[in-house]
């Protein structure tokens, strides 16, 4: 079987973790779980006869972009192969801190849009593209970045546009997929007007508290 | 409660692979609706270029597969094995596809394998019976894999109920290797070279002979309750036939299947031969190999002479061979031609071609005359002794 015919998937996945101070909880579920994500995945896509020869995995903690300092509004990291450079993962993620966020809403969807643009592995038969994010507030509509984050839309149709025009989309339109863990309110209506989007509302309208990983990766590995 | 165009939807939604699916009734009835998570229709506060391009794409979506749900479902009126699309429609920016719901409790692997042997044999005729009506329609699943053939009992014994008709395709005419989907356990080896070289041109070999490849793997299960063992990752990968092991299965079946899996979707098994060799098994009758056959693949022609042998001829070689064997030409799909030579391909596909013969071959000795089809496709009678000398010679080809 020439090498051109083996089957590989590579899969990407941007994490945003809203870190304002009322998400600790998924923050200490992240960080208590980093250690085992490559595992869990896997495990998680072994029970559908699935598995992932190639595994990357970025994280942007976010808070307010409009009113939290600029230098922690947003941090990320670049992109970790797993399992290889799990500790460098774990370090990134050990430093994360609940703390900050203004009132509701947040900035949640500008994320969304810089996440759009991360640097996603181009190689690979098949590729998924994950953005999975979490956050237990109302999103307010696109602000084009505060400031914070440059060439961001600023309204919803630019989001749309970014995720699905045939002419302005960015990510790869069969790789792309978009996770979210958001609470049930009427301001993230807008995101089952987006393809390959699935919405969460686990426990997220309960202080978040009776999130597992376990749920994280039910998801994660059905979107796959 | 929910509900969504007059369905009520009577369960939570679940998230799969392809969507996310629930039960619903409307009318008395049940049935199962899924929510595809593409495309979405456009909302009306997008841009009209945005939106006129986002309806168009819908619009092409929905021609698309209800041209295919309208041929699944003339199909299924006499096959209620088929459980295909009822409707497809739109509520708000969503699309949703409703088929009826498979209320018989579904029958595990270790269950099938138990049942008596003439009574699986019976539930893969019963197969073979839904994949010719497909071959008939030029269809492919596209799917075949045990998630979506839910063996159910019946009055009259296990029944295949086929779903997920989402990604089933006019034969030789599949989606775009990004879009093609499915599970790499149950691929063909040309399914296999189309997804992973990404090359278009080889669209043209992805035939109903797909499904039947998936079908072998998919009976080796049903027999043994266990999966095939796997030479290699997957299926697909295997380089020669002989490396599927297939010793747990009687040597009947294993000839069958063994056809069902050759590498090359031209020399695979046809549904009408696989159904009625397993209806013999069924039967308690033996298969002896394939009988004779002449089947187009490409530009050329398969001569099995129903003893092991073949060779590669012309059409007109072609033509006197069927004559000479009593068999009609099997001009398979309409779709492949010659198979395409792939385009980045640094070496020819993997799978093997049938050799030409590299002599004549005897189709007939009667009173001491012997019919030879030669190697240009010529069929010539002669003397037995005149054939020797011939042949020594070096001047029968």
């Amino acid at each position: 079987m020439p090498e051109q015919d083996i089957l590989d998937v590579n899969v990407d996945i941007v994490l945003c973790i809203d870190s304002t101070g009322s998400m600790s909880p998924v923050i200490e579920m992240v960080k208590k779980s980093a250690t085992s994500f490559f595992d869990e995945l896997r495990d998680a896509l072994a029970e559908q006869n699935r598995e992932i020869d190639h595994l990357r995995l970025k994280v942007i903690s976010f808070r307010d972009l409009r009113t939290d300092p600029k230098d922690i509004a947003v941090q990320e990291s670049r992109f970790f192969e797993l399992p290889e450079e799990n500790e460098e993962f774990q370090a990134f993620v050990r430093d994360i801190r609940a703390t900050g966020g203004g009132d509701a809403p947040e900035t949640a969807l500008d994320i969304i849009a810089h996440a759009m643009r991360s640097d996603w592995n181009t190689e690979g038969v098949k590729k998924r593209h994950v953005i999975m994010l979490w956050t237990d507030a109302p999103t307010c509509p696109p602000t084009g970045g505060c400031g914070v984050l440059q060439g961001l839309p600023s309204d919803l149709d630019g989001i749309w546009a970014m995720w699905q025009d045939e002419q302005n989309a960015v990510m790869n339109q069969s790789a792309k997929r978009l996770v979210l863990f958001v609470p049930r309110d009427e301001s993230w209506d807008f995101a089952t007007s987006l393809e390959n989007c699935t919405v969460s509302n686990t426990g997220l309208n309960e202080g978040m508290s009776d999130i597992d990983m376990s749920v994280v990766m039910t998801f994660l590995s059905k979107s796959i | 409660m929910e509900t969504v165009n007059g369905y009520s939807i009577s369960s939570d939604w679940v998230l799969v692979a392809n969507g996310e699916v629930a039960r619903a009734a409307k009318g008395g009835r049940k049935y199962f609706i899924k929510r595809l998570p593409r495309p979405k229709y456009p909302t009306d506060s997008l841009p009209k270029a945005m939106r006129d391009r986002c309806i168009k794409k819908c619009d092409e979506f929905v021609s698309y597969r209800e041209g295919i749900n309208r041929r699944l479902r003339a199909l299924a009126s006499g096959c209620p094995d088929m459980v295909v699309p009822r409707e497809l429609f739109r509520d708000g920016v969503c699309y949703y596809v409703v088929t009826d719901l498979v209320q018989e409790p579904v029958m595990s692997d270790a269950e099938i394998a138990r049942q008596d042997d003439a009574e699986k044999y019976r539930l893969m005729v019963r197969f073979m019976d839904f994949l010719q009506r497909m071959e008939s329609e030029g269809l492919v699943h596209g799917d075949i894999k045990p998630d979506n053939v839910l063996v159910v009992r019946k009055a009259d014994g296990m029944h295949p109920m086929v779903i997920d008709f989402e990604d089933c395709y006019p034969s030789a005419k599949p989606p775009t290797p990004e879009d093609t989907v499915g599970s790499p356990e149950y691929y063909s080896p040309e399914l296999g070279r189309y997804v992973c070289r990404g090359d278009e041109s080889l669209a043209p070999t992805l035939t109903t002979a797909s499904d039947v490849f998936a079908a072998g793997i998919l009976f080796y299960r049903y027999w043994t309750g266990k999966a095939l063992p796997q030479p290699c990752k997957f299926c697909y990968m295997v380089e020669k036939p002989s490396d599927f092991d297939l010793s747990a299965l009687p040597d009947g079946l294993a000839s069958v299947i063994r056809g069902m899996l050759d590498l090359d979707y031209r020399r695979r098994s046809k549904t009408s031969i696989v159904r009625r060799d397993l209806e013999n098994l069924a039967s308690g009758k033996s298969v002896g190999g394939t009988g004779p056959s002449v089947t187009r693949m490409g530009d050329k022609y398969l001569v099995r002479d129903g003893t092991g042998k073949e060779l590669i001829t012309t059409r007109a070689g072609a033509q006197a061979a069927a004559k000479m064997l009593g068999v009609p030409i099997d001009e398979g799909d309409s779709g492949p031609g010659p198979e395409p030579v792939p385009k980045p391909a640094p070496k020819p596909t993997p799978a093997p071609e049938p050799k030409p013969s590299e002599g004549p071959q005897v189709l007939k000795k009667e009173g001491g005359n012997v019919t030879v089809l030669c190697t240009d496709g010529a069929v010539r009678t002669m003397s037995e002794a005149v054939y020797e000398i011939l042949l020594k010679g070096g001047k029968l080809r």
